[in-house]
């Protein structure tokens, strides 16, 4: 039967009891074969290829939170990593333990929290890329890119005031050890995200600092977390 | 700058979306993920997700026709 993958631990250990995962998939610990990892967080997958369904999101965010809560920071996988069987999945792991190794070590001990920023409230102009020139279908497609362009940055630029707000605020709170944190990224939906990795211990003092900072941005900005490290669970 | 107000039930459940199929480490499936999850995070809005492998296919097919968002794009002699 297929192994579905959710989270890499960097200790052994048995997983949370009655623990469940995608399609109410008993999770259970696969024990690493050499010392790069601790214990793979696996289930059995009744059908394959995986569809990625809400429910099922949910279910490997709650796996992978989990294993958060263990008080260990455990590399979180991508949805859908699905091997044939238990050997597949941990031959997969071996093949790329120098990578995984790099990963594990640069999220250890942190957390990620997300900084969702909202569009402008303005309407970012269409403009007009040559006001006599005529109109036409190729007019009007190149004014929709041009548009499109505009409020991508626009929407870049709004992150970017508040990530530079955020960083003023936490340069001066010398209890949060921020180790790491991502460029503004905007989405399909019209808002921007902003990550940051932030040390455990440091996470009260963290959100205390941010929210001061949010607040004071007015109310078109959320902070979301803890989560398990994703937006750092890239090789470096 | 003022910015839209967000809904945090709806940006919590975007972004849940955005993050568990966009980042996390890959060891398999990297290339069909990553296809298909330009996709699926524009279906974030609409809260619909779609299989990876039609998403996939459809993305395949409207890039091998054209691209429906630029139907009224001039078409060009010889295409």
């Amino acid at each position: 039967m297929p192994t579905y993958l959710y989270c890499l631990g960097s200790s052994d250990g048995p997983v949370f009891a009655d623990l469940r995962g995608i399609d109410g998939a008993t999770v259970r610990a696969l024990a690493a074969r050499s010392d790069v990892w601790g214990v793979a967080w696996v289930s059995d997958l009744a059908v394959a290829p995986i569809e990625p369904t809400l429910e099922r999101l949910r279910a490997h965010e709650a796996v992978c939170t989990a294993a958060l809560e263990r008080g260990e920071t455990s590399l979180p996988m991508r949805f859908g990593q699905l091997f044939a069987d238990d050997a597949a999945c941990v031959s997969g792991l071996e093949r790329n333990a120098a990578s995984l190794a790099r990963r594990l070590a640069r999220v250890a001990g942190c957390v990620e929290f997300r900084i969702v920023v909202g569009a402008p409230e303005a309407p970012v102009a269409d403009g007009s890329l040559a006001p006599t020139s005529p109109s036409g279908a190729g007019r009007a497609y190149l004014d929709r890119v041009a548009g499109r362009a505009r409020r991508e940055e626009a929407i870049r630029a709004n992150c970017a005031a508040v990530a530079e707000a955020v960083s003023a605020g936490l340069a001066s709170a010398h209890r949060v050890r921020l180790r790491d944190h991502t460029r503004c990224v905007v989405g399909r939906g019209g808002t921007a995200v902003l990550a940051h990795l932030v040390e455990r211990d440091s996470v009260p003092s963290y959100r205390e600092v941010v929210a001061d900072v949010l607040r004071g941005l007015g109310d078109g900005c959320v902070l979301l977390g803890p989560h398990p490290p994703y937006s750092f669970a890239v090789d470096v | 700058m003022s910015r839209e107000a967000l809904d945090e039930t709806q940006v919590e459940l975007s972004d849940l979306i955005n993050r568990v199929l966009d980042k996390g480490a890959v060891i398999a499936g990297s290339v069909t993920i990553s296809v298909a999850d330009i996709d699926l995070i524009q279906l974030d809005l609409t809260l619909v997700l779609r299989a990876i492998e039609s998403q996939r296919i459809a993305d395949e097919r409207r890039h091998a026709a054209r691209d429906p968002a630029d139907a009224d794009l001039p078409v060009l002699s010889g295409e």
